[in-house]
């Protein structure tokens, strides 16, 4: 019972006991998301950027 | 100058008396501790107090007797929250999880260090800084109510005199939130401006380092002491250290003082709306231009600070969570922690093209303004175990409430300050938050001396 208990959920890593309670805390957050998924953002591009490291750089 | 002129003065001045001989840093050390040991048992804001404090006065007042270099702030009490990693104290990051984190000093202690300071102590903090009540830890203006987090403990410790200033960090207003509901001063600057080495991270792209102050005087030193180019931090500014300190006392003559009328003035108490409105219209008294706008976008940051505050700081407790460690957090802290494991990847990147998008529409706003002032927050402190309040008629979660008018700053990596503009009918004190433009930091203190110095009767 105790193994059942701490059996993590591969596809969240989220212990199995747990996860119905999880989603349900994560609905209120989930509608929100949802709305900023509603916004046409046309062709713009993420804030966070990968930038090449030049030789030596950060060494 | 005398122990308790000393505790209220600036600490450009408190500098000045050490240097000059005339203020003893052990006595001022010494102070400190004892004011800690009176109360400390009761606020709980410092989870170490440094062993070594008073051995470092009296180095610190040999330097003096040897007429040896002195930095800004030689001798001066400084209080350091507990996810700056430090190298001769333990840091926990407020977690009791079986989990050890390096004892070596990051970009920011480092510049306190070089700078003169003496750490006192650690401070407590909401754990993994996700958070927004820091327990146990208690208001120093009404102990049934929290400190606001999760910087808690360092707006305590400002507050109640345990140290002349205290470092935070803020996610998504951890340094402004504590600030406001312990009538502090408290700073996050530009994203960037601050090194971060050496701070154990919540969310890369969101997390700032500042200082919570009992002046904004304060404020402007130590952003000047702790900012530049940090070599360890991938987002840290190639930017000078500020000088900041040298912008005190402007007028407000040619000032534009921007007021965003969606959303940072949505559903709040109105004790803290007529506080805000009333230090504003003191603004345009003394000579600011004021100018009114809105920015509609600003309806779905919520929604955009959720998915990459969650992501983040989840993909930096992964292997906690898979090793089982997040089962000894904290409930509340455990339960976001495994949220963030909810949101998906395309989510993520939706919040972070949302973020160019708003970037776009802030930097349209501020060719118009210098800054843009608002309430720090909705609501005064709350009382411990309290869950919700009821504003405009809507019922809301304090912690949803805690953080709606701060989160925009850290979605836009602007500088934004705290200040106290007044109290409410319980004493409990109110704060104004001023927000500037990219690396005008200036803009921002100016702005926020005007406040402080035009203050209420």
């Amino acid at each position: 019972m105790e193994d059942e208990a701490h059996e993590i959920d591969p596809e969240t890593l989220i212990r199995v006991d747990r996860v119905a309670e999880v989603h349900r805390a994560y609905a209120a957050i989930a509608g929100q998301i949802a709305a900023l998924r509603e916004l046409d953002l046309g062709d713009t591009h993420p804030a966070v950027v990968f930038r090449p490291l030049r030789r030596g750089e950060g060494a | 100058m005398d122990i308790a002129a000393a505790l209220e003065a600036p600490i450009a001045e408190v500098a000045k008396a050490i240097r000059e001989a005339t203020l003893s840093p052990v006595d001022l050390v010494g102070a400190c501790l004892d004011r800690i040991s009176e109360r400390d048992g009761t606020l709980h804001s410092f989870v170490h107090v440094a062993d070594n404090a008073l051995e470092r006065a009296k180095a610190a007042e040999q330097a003096v007797r040897d007429g040896r270099a002195l930095g800004p702030l030689h001798g001066i009490p400084i209080a350091v929250k507990d996810n700056y990693l430090t190298a001769d104290m333990p840091t926990t990051a407020g977690t009791s999880a079986d989990i050890t984190f390096p004892t070596v000093d990051g970009a920011a202690v480092a510049r306190l260090r070089e700078a003169g300071a003496i750490l006192i102590g650690k401070t407590r903090m909401h754990e993994f800084a996700w958070g927004m009540e820091t327990p146990p830890a208690r208001n120093p203006h009404d102990l049934d109510r929290v400190p606001g987090g999760s910087s808690g403990g360092s707006g305590i410790a400002v507050a109640a005199g345990f140290c002349m200033a205290a470092l935070g960090s803020d996610t998504g207003g951890s340094i402004r939130i504590p600030a406001s509901l312990c009538g502090t001063v408290g700073f996050k600057p530009t994203f960037g401006r601050i090194g971060r080495s050496g701070i154990v991270p919540h969310s890369w792209s969101l997390d700032h380092a500042g200082p919570l102050t009992r002046s904004v005087a304060d404020a402007a030193l130590l952003i000047d002491v702790l900012s530049g180019y940090d070599a360890e931090d991938a987002g840290s500014a190639n930017e000078p250290p500020t000088t900041l300190a040298t912008t005190l006392g402007q007028t407000a003559d040619g000032l534009r003082v921007g007021v965003c009328r969606n959303h940072f003035f949505e559903s709040l108490d109105p004790e803290v709306e007529a506080a805000v409105e009333a230090t504003i219209d003191r603004l345009a008294q003394v000579g600011a231009g004021v100018v009114e706008f809105e920015v509609p976008e600003l309806a779905y940051g919520l929604g955009a600070i959720f998915a990459i505050e969650l992501a983040s700081s989840t993909a930096y407790h992964l292997p906690h969570l898979a090793a089982g460690r997040a089962d000894d957090y904290s409930e509340d802290v455990r339960l976001l922690v495994e949220m963030g494991r909810l949101v998906t990847g395309s989510d993520y990147l939706q919040a972070e093209r949302y973020r160019t998008l708003l970037a776009a529409k802030f930097q349209s706003v501020f060719n118009r303004v210098d800054v843009v002032v608002g309430p720090t927050m909705p609501i005064t402190a709350w009382k411990v175990g309290q869950k919700h309040v009821v504003l405009g008629g809507k019922r809301e979660s304090v912690l949803e409430t805690s953080w709606r008018f701060t989160y925009p700053w850290n979605l836009l990596g602007l500088p934004a300050i705290s200040l106290p503009c007044g109290v409410d009918r319980l004493g409990l004190p109110i704060g104004i938050q001023i927000a500037g433009a990219a690396f005008d930091e200036a803009a921002v203190i100016r702005t926020a001396a005007l406040v402080e110095k035009h203050q209420a009767a």
